[in-house]
C-alpha cells in the first residue's frame, strides 16, 4: 500500500523565460490535467473493481468445489448418504452441468439476492446473514472510528513529545496493542472485569437496548484495542515526518501560531498516509469480530461463521465470505474517494493509483 | 534610513553547539562565536560553503534551531535580547518582526494548502476579523507585490505551479506580517539562471520598497555581491571577514575570502588552470584552537596554528582575522588577478570536428504522457564531440540536456535518429576479446550531479571499482593494482580504496565517480552537472582534475551544465540547447563573447554581477 | 549490520551500547522461547501430557508452577513445549515471505513492465481478500492441520510483503547509485540482489519480524478456534480455548499461553522495529 503514494516532485523546473511555457518535466509530471473531474475519478476507480469482484465470486463459488468428497458431500454436510440421494442432489443442484455454467447459474441466483439454504439452520443464507449483520456492523463502526479517534490523538501527542515519557509510553501502547491478538485480550478482561472485579456483563447480547449497549462495552474495546496500535504507530510516524518538513519550519518561521501549525499543516498533511493505513484497519477489524464475537458470544456474522464453519455450512460460509469481500471492497472505494477530499492532487492525477 | 543609530539586529559572540545536553550525544560546535551588526533598512550577505554553519546561524536569529542545538551569547533585537524570550513571545515576533524564506520552492509550501491561504493565515489579526472578501483582496494585492498579477493564482495549489512562481508565493507568505527584517536562505539556488536573476531582483526591489532589513545567506559571492551592500565571510563556524561588498571584491584581507573570489570561475576568459585550494571545509571542532583556514592556507605560519584568532578592525567598516593580514596585504591584492592565467591555447579551438568519436544526428525523445499529450524533450539533436575534445552542452532545467545524457548511455531510447560512437583502432589495454560486442552505452559513460547518491552506500568505493573492473572483464588477478592505479589517476589515497561512502566528502566521491567512469575505458565521457553540487573550492578542484585527465589520456568529455562560467573553463566548443533544441553551438568563446541567438543573450545576462560590474556593462 | 555509517571516531563497543534494554530483553526472551522449543523436555520433569486426575485444574503449587489444567496436566509443561509450534510455523511463514518477497518483489520492482504489472494485479486481488478468514474456511473444509495453516498463511502473507519490498526497490532503482551500476555494465542480477537486495535489507528483516508476529497470532489464533493444531498436542492458542473454561479455578491455564502469545509477538516486533528504525536513523544522519 505505500508505494499508491507516489507524491514524486516533478524535477526541478521553472518556465521557460522566453516563452512562459512550463519545463517539461513539470508537464510531464502533471499528466492528467485539471480537466478530470471527481465523477471521472470515481468512475476509474470503480471500473477498476470489476475484475477483482469477478475473482472473488469465482473464488467463492469454487469453495464448494474443494471440500473432500466434492460439491455433494458439502452439501450434505456429513450426513450419510446412497447413490439414489447423491443422483437427486446432482440433478436438483444442476451439478452434472459444467463448471461454467454451473458458475453462471450461481451468479443469477447471488445477483438476485439468493444465496442458497443453510444445511444447518435450513433458513435462507441471506436471511441468516441480515439478522446478523447489524451488531457485527456497529462493533466494527465503533472499533474502527474509537482506533482512528485515539490512534490519532495518541500519535499526535507522541511525536508532539518525541523522545519524552508521553511518546514512550504511547509507542509501548502501540507495540503492545499490536502484538497482542483479540482473543488473548478479550479474555484477559474476561477475566480481569468479570472474574477479579465484575463490574461488566460478558457474555451474550441481553435484552433490550440499555442492556445491549452494556453487553457491548467490554466486545467493543477488545475491537478498539486490536487496530489501536497500529494506527497510533502510523499516526505518530507519519505526523512526525511532517513536523521535519520544510514547510512545517517555514510556517514556524513567519509566525503561524502553533496551533494552526498542528491543525492545518501536520494533522491534515497526516491524513493522508493515516487514510491509506485505513484499508488494512478494516480487515484487521473484521478479522477481530471472528475471535470477539466467539469469546463474547455474540450473534453476529463472526459468530456464525465459526458455526457454520464447524457445521460444515458450505452455502453460509459462500455468502459470508461473499459479503465480507464486498464489505472490504466498499471500504476501499470510500478510502479512495476519501483520498480526494483530503488531498487534491489526487484529483489532478498526481497520484497514480 | 541610515539615519539610525540603533542597530536593527546585533550578534555578540553567538555560539551554536548541537548534542549539548544528550545522553550518548557527541557535543559539536556548528558556530564558534559570531558577531555581526545589521542596521534597519541595511542589506548584508553570509557567504559560506557547506557546513560553514551559515543556516544555523538563520535559525538561530529566529529561534528555531532543532531541539537538540543550543545557542548562547546574546542575539539583540530592536534592544530586545532574543534567546532569553519565551517561546510564546518568540512566536509573535516571528514573522512580524523577523521572517525566514527558506532554499526550496518545492517543499517550502504545504501542498494542501492554496496559495492565497498562505499569505492570508500570516496576516496579522487576520482571521475572524476581516471579511473573506477583503482577505482574499488583500492576498491578489500581496501577489501582485511579488510580480504574480494573475489574481487566478490565489486559488491555486503549489504544485500547479512552477518553482519561480513558488518561490514568489513562499516570498509574498514571509512578507504576509510585514516584518522589519528577512532572513533569505539561498532563496535563488534551487532556481534556474533565468529564474534566479528574476527573484534576486524582486528581493532587492521589495527590500528597497519596503525599507527593511535583509539578510542574504548564500554560497555564492556572486550572489552576494549583486544584492548586498555588506558581507560577511563564514568559514568553519567563524567570521572571517567583514567588508562593504565592493570592497571585498576588488581586494579581500582575507586568504579564505581570496580563495572564495579567484575559485569562483570567471565567464571572460578560460584559464590555463583553476586557482586550487586543497583538502574540504574542516568542522569546527577540529580547528577550534586555531585559524580555522590555516590547514588550508599558503600563508599560514605557526603563529596563525598557536590560537583562534580575532575579527579586528583593519580600517573603518573592515574587519578581518586574518593575523598576517598587514604582512601579506599586497600578496592578497595581487593574487585576486595574478592567479587568474589566461590559457594561451583557449582561442584556437576549431570550430569544425575533423576526427569526431561521437556523432548524433537528428535525435528526438518523445515522452507520452497519460492523456496522450506528446511532450519533444528533445528535437531533431545533431551534435559531434572530436576525438579528445570537451564539448559543452548547456541549458536550464527542461531544455533536453539530461535527457539527451540519459539516451547517450542507454537509460533512456531516443523515438528517433542515430547515435555513434567510433572506437579508437587502437584500442587494446586489458579488456578482453568480448569488447567488441560492447553495447553502445558501455563506450560512453556518465558521472552524475549527485555524488551522494550515485555510490552504494553500502560498498567500499574499492569493491565498487573492482566489480566494474570484473563487470567489464578485466583480469582478475590485476584487480587491486588497477583499483589503486584509477584512484592515483583522480588524486585519491590508495588508502580510501577501503572507505564507505558515507565517509568521504562530496568532492571525493566525485572522484571516486570518475574513477568509476574510467574503470570502463568509455570513448567518450558525459559529465552531467558534475560540480553544481560542490562547493566551490572543491569545484575548482575537481574542475582541474578533469582538465588534467583529459591532457594525459586523451580522452573526450561531452560537459551539461547550466553555468556558463563552469563551461567556459572546461570545453573547448559548445552547444546551447533550450525547449529540446539546440539553437546555438561553435567555439565557447565566441558563443559566449558573441552570443546570437536571444537566449544565449539571456542566459549570459541573467549571471549575477556586482552593482558596480552591472553599470559597467550597462 | 547496518553500513551507510561506520564513521570512524565511532568505536566497536558503542554500537551494543545503543540497543535499549526493552529490545535487548526482547531479544532475551525470542532466545527463551528458542531454547524451550529445542530442549524443552530438559526443562521440565513432568510430560506435557501426563494427566493426573486427582490434581484438576489446581491453582500454581510447588510442583504445578502454574498449576493444571482441565485434564490434570502440568500448565508450565505446555507452556514449554508449546513454544515449538509457535515457533516452526512462524517461521516458515516468515521465511518464505522473506525470501518470495526478496525474489519477486525486487524482480518486479526492477524490471517494471509486464513483469510488474502481472504482479501488481495478483497481489492486488489478495489484498482484497480477508488473508484469515480465506484461512479459517479452507482449513475447515479440508479438514487440514497445522502444516495446511502454515502453507496457506504462507501463501496469503506475501502480498503484502511483495508490495512493501517491490515499493522499496522502486525508491532504490530511481537513485545514481544503481543507473550507474546498470551503465558500467554490472549484471543486471548483481545490482538488483547485491546492490539493491543490500540496501533494503533492513527492511526486509524488519519485514521478517512482522510476518514472525502475524503469523504467530494467526496460527493461535486458528487454534483457537479448533483449528489448525490437533486437539491434544501442546499449542498455545489450543490452551486458551481449552482453558477458558476453567478460568474460575486456575486462570492461569488459560492467561499463561495468551502471556507467551503477546510477550513473543510484543519482542519480535520490537526486534523488528530497532532495525527498522535505526536504518532510517542511519540515513538521515548521513
Amino acid at each position: 500500500m505505500p508505494d499508491t503514494l507516489e507524491q514524486t516532485e516533478g524535477a526541478r523546473q521553472e518556465p521557460g523565460a522566453l516563452t512562459g511555457a512550463r519545463g517539461i518535466a513539470w508537464r510531464l509530471g502533471r499528466r492528467a490535467g485539471s480537466e478530470q473531474t471527481l465523477a471521472s475519478y470515481a468512475l476509474r476507480r470503480v471500473l477498476l473493481l470489476i475484475p477483482l469482484v469477478f475473482v472473488v465470486t469465482v473464488v467463492v463459488f469454487l469453495l464448494s468445489s474443494i471440500v473432500p468428497g466434492g460439491p455433494v458431500a458439502a452439501l450434505l454436510g456429513g450426513h450419510a448418504t446412497n447413490t439414489a440421494t447423491v443422483n437427486a442432489i446432482r440433478a436438483r443442484y444442476h451439478l452434472n452441468d459444467s463448471l461454467f455454467s454451473q458458475y453462471i447459474a450461481w451468479v443469477g441466483q447471488v445477483l438476485h439476492g439468493n444465496l442458497g439454504t443453510s444445511i444447518y439452520t435450513s433458513q435462507p443464507v441471506s436471511q441468516e446473514i441480515l439478522n446478523r449483520l447489524p451488531v457485527t456492523l456497529i462493533l466494527n463502526a465503533v472499533a474502527i472510528v474509537v482506533s482512528i479517534i485515539v490512534g490519532v490523538s495518541l500519535g499526535m501527542v507522541a511525536a508532539r513529545f518525541r523522545g519524552g515519557r508521553v511518546d514512550r509510553i504511547a509507542v509501548g501502547i502501540s507495540i503492545v496493542t499490536s502484538s497482542a491478538p483479540s482473543y488473548v485480550l478479550a479474555i484477559a478482561l474476561v477475566y480481569l472485569l468479570a472474574i477479579k472485579y465484575p463490574i461488566l456483563p460478558v457474555e451474550g447480547l441481553g435484552t433490550g437496548l440499555s442492556s445491549e449497549a452494556e453487553h457491548l462495552i467490554l466486545p467493543a474495546i477488545v475491537m478498539a484495542l486490536a487496530p489501536l496500535g497500529f494506527v497510533t504507530k502510523i499516526a505518530r510516524a507519519a505526523m512526525l515526518e511532517q513536523l521535519s518538513t520544510d514547510y512545517v519550519a517555514f510556517a514556524r518561521a513567519r509566525g503561524i501560531p502553533r496551533r494552526r501549525i498542528y491543525l492545518r499543516y501536520v494533522l491534515r498533511n497526516a491524513l493522508v498516509p493515516i487514510l491509506t493505513a485505513s484499508g488494512l484497519l478494516i480487515v484487521t477489524a473484521l478479522t477481530a469480530t471472528v475471535f470477539v464475537e466467539d469469546v463474547f458470544g455474540i450473534p453476529g456474522l463472526g459468530g456464525l461463521l465459526v458455526d457454520a464453519v464447524e457445521n460444515t455450512d458450505i452455502p453460509v460460509i459462500q455468502g459470508l465470505v461473499l459479503v465480507t469481500a464486498i464489505w472490504v471492497v466498499i471500504a476501499n472505494i470510500l478510502i479512495d474517494l476519501l483520498y480526494v477530499v483530503i488531498d487534491p492532487r489526487v484529483s489532478f492525477g498526481r497520484l497514480s493509483t | 534610513m541610515a539615519t539610525h543609530d540603533a542597530p536593527l539586529l546585533e550578534l555578540e559572540n553567538v555560539r551554536v553547539e548541537s548534542g549539548a545536553g544528550r545522553r550518548g550525544g557527541q557535543r559539536r560546535t556548528i558556530l564558534t562565536g559570531v558577531d555581526l551588526r545589521l542596521m534597519p533598512g541595511e542589506t548584508v550577505g553570509i557567504v559560506g560553503e557547506s557546513g560553514s554553519g551559515k543556516s544555523m546561524l538563520a535559525k538561530a536569529v529566529a529561534r528555531l534551531l532543532p531541539p537538540n542545538v543550543t545557542a548562547s551569547g546574546r542575539i539583540t533585537y530592536r534592544g530586545t535580547e532574543l534567546l532569553s524570550q519565551s517561546d510564546r513571545s518568540m512566536e509573535r515576533l516571528r514573522g512580524s518582526g523577523i521572517a525566514l524564506l527558506y532554499q526550496d520552492p518545492f517543499t517550502m509550501l504545504n501542498p494542501l494548502l492554496r496559495v492565497g491561504d498562505h499569505i492570508t493565515e500570516g496576516l496579522a489579526g487576520a482571521q475572524g476579523r476581516r471579511s473573506r472578501r477583503a482577505l482574499r483582496d488583500e492576498a491578489v494585492r500581496r501577489l501582485a507585490e511579488v510580480g504574480i498579477d494573475n489574481p487566478d493564482v490565489a486559488r491555486k495549489y503549489p504544485f500547479q505551479l512552477s518553482g519561480g512562481m513558488r518561490q514568489r508565493v513562499a516570498l509574498a507568505a514571509a512578507l504576509a506580517r510585514d516584518p522589519d527584517l528577512l532572513i533569505a536562505d539561498e532563496p535563488s539556488t534551487a532556481l534556474d539562471v533565468t529564474t534566479q536573476a528574476q527573484i534576486l531582483a524582486l528581493l532587492q526591489s521589495i527590500q528597497a520598497a519596503r525599507g527593511m532589513g535583509l539578510i542574504m545567506i548564500t554560497h555564492d559571492l556572486r550572489v552576494a555581491f549583486s544584492v548586498c551592500s555588506r558581507v560577511y565571510v563564514l568559514y568553519a563556524g567563524s567570521v572571517l571577514e567583514s567588508a562593504p561588498a565592493a570592497a571585498l571584491a576588488r581586494e579581500p584581507l582575507h586568504p579564505y575570502s581570496l580563495t572564495l573570489l579567484v575559485s569562483d570561475p570567471p565567464i571572460d576568459r578560460t584559464l590555463a588552470a583553476l586557482p586550487v585550494t586543497e583538502g574540504n571545509v574542516p568542522t569546527p571542532d577540529s580547528v577550534a584552537d586555531m585559524c580555522g583556514f590555516a590547514p588550508r592556507c599558503t600563508w599560514a605560519t605557526a603563529e596563525c596554528r598557536a590560537a583562534l584568532p580575532p575579527l579586528v578592525d583593519i580600517e573603518p567598516g573592515r574587519r578581518s582575522a586574518c593575523v598576517r593580514v598587514s604582512e601579506i596585504r599586497g600578496e592578497l591584492r595581487r593574487s585576486t588577478t595574478a592567479l587568474l592565467v589566461e590559457d594561451p591555447a583557449a582561442s584556437d579551438a576549431a570550430a569544425a570536428v575533423a576526427d569526431p568519436v561521437l556523432r548524433i544526428r537528428e535525435l528526438s525523445k518523445t515522452f507520452t504522457g497519460r492523456h496522450g499529450r506528446d511532450v519533444h524533450a528533445l528535437r531533431k539533436v545533431s551534435l559531434d564531440v572530436g576525438r579528445n575534445e570537451s564539448v559543452g552542452l548547456v541549458g536550464e532545467s527542461g531544455s533536453g540536456k539530461s535527457t539527451l545524457a540519459r539516451c547517450l548511455v542507454g537509460l533512456e531510447t531516443a523515438t528517433s535518429g542515430t547515435i555513434e560512437v567510433v572506437e579508437r583502432s587502437d584500442r587494446s589495454g586489458g579488456t578482453s576479446g568480448g569488447a567488441r560486442e560492447q553495447a553502445l552505452h558501455k563506450r560512453v559513460q556518465l558521472v552524475f550531479q549527485d555524488p551522494y547518491s550515485s555510490l552504494d552506500p553500502t560498498q567500499t568505493v574499492g569493491d565498487a571499482i573492482r566489480e566494474t573492473l570484473r563487470a567489464n572483464g578485466y583480469d582478475r588477478t590485476a584487480l587491486a593494482a588497477r583499483a589503486a592505479e584509477l584512484f592515483d589517476q583522480v588524486g585519491l589515497p590508495a588508502s580510501y580504496l577501503r572507505r564507505l561512502p558515507a565517509t568521504l566528502s562530496g568532492g571525493e566521491r566525485q572522484r571516486v565517480a570518475i574513477a568509476r567512469a574510467l574503470a570502463v575505458e568509455p570513448e567518450v565521457i558525459v559529465f552531467d552537472e558534475p560540480v553544481s553540487a560542490l562547493d566551490v573550492s572543491v569545484q575548482a578542484q575537481v574542475l582541474n582534475l578533469l582538465k588534467t585527465l583529459r591532457r594525459e589520456f586523451g580522452l573526450s568529455y561531452l560537459f551539461i551544465s547550466h553555468d556558463l562560467a563552469v563551461v567556459r573553463q572546461v570545453v573547448d566548443r559548445v552547444y546551447v540547447c533550450y525547449r529540446g533544441e539546440i539553437v546555438e553551438q561553435g567555439a565557447v568563446g565566441e558563443v559566449l563573447e558573441k552570443p546570437n541567438h536571444e537566449y544565449t543573450k539571456q542566459l549570459i545576462a541573467s549571471i549575477p554581477r556586482a552593482a558596480d560590474e552591472a553599470a559597467e556593462v550597462a | 549490520m547496518i553500513a551507510p555509517v561506520t564513521l570512524p571516531h565511532r568505536r566497536l563497543g558503542s554500537r551494543f551500547a545503543r540497543i535499549p534494554i526493552l529490545v535487548a530483553l526482547a531479544w532475551l526472551f525470542v532466545l527463551a522461547s528458542l531454547v524451550a522449543a529445542l530442549f524443552g523436555h530438559l526443562i521440565t520433569h513432568i510430560s506435557p501430557s501426563a494427566q493426573d486426575p486427582f490434581s484438576i485444574a489446581t491453582l500454581p503449587t510447588g510442583t504445578h508452577l502454574l498449576g493444571t489444567d482441565g485434564l490434570g496436566r502440568d500448565v508450565f509443561s505446555r507452556v514449554v513445549a508449546g513454544s515449538t509450534s509457535a515457533l516452526v510455523g512462524p517461521l516458515v511463514v516468515a521465511c518464505s515471505g522473506f525470501l518470495l518477497s526478496g525474489l519477486v518483489g525486487i524482480w518486479a520492482g526492477y524490471s517494471g513492465g509486464l513483469v510488474d504489472t502481472i504482479t501488481m494485479r495478483i497481489v492486488d486481488f489478495m489484498f482484497a481478500l480477508p488473508g484469515l478468514l480465506i484461512t479459517i474456511v479452507v482449513v475447515t473444509l479440508v479438514q487440514g492441520g497445522y502444516w495446511l495453516a502454515v502453507g496457506i498463511l504462507c501463501v496469503l502473507n506475501v502480498q503484502g510483503d511483495i508490495r512493501l519490498i517491490r515499493s522499496a526497490t522502486l525508491a532504490q532503482r530511481a537513485l545514481p547509485y544503481v543507473e550507474a551500476e546498470r551503465i558500467t555494465g554490472i549484471p543486471r542480477w548483481r545490482i538488483m540482489y547485491r546492490h539493491i537486495g543490500r540496501n533494503i535489507l533492513p527492511i526486509l528483516l524488519a519485514d521478517f519480524a512482522i510476518d514472525f508476529a502475524g503469523a504467530l497470532v494467526a496460527l493461535a489464533g486458528l487454534a483457537f478456534l479448533g483449528l489448525g493444531a490437533q486437539p491434544g498436542t501442546a499449542d498455545w492458542g489450543l490452551m486458551l480455548t481449552e482453558n477458558e473454561q476453567i478460568l474460575f479455578q486456575n486462570p492461569w491455564a488459560a492467561l499463561a499461553p495468551g502471556l507467551a502469545i503477546v510477550v513473543l509477538a510484543t519482542s519480535v516486533n520490537l526486534i523488528g522495529d530497532f532495525i527498522y528504525e535505526r536504518r532510517r536513523a542511519a540515513s538521515v544522519e548521513r
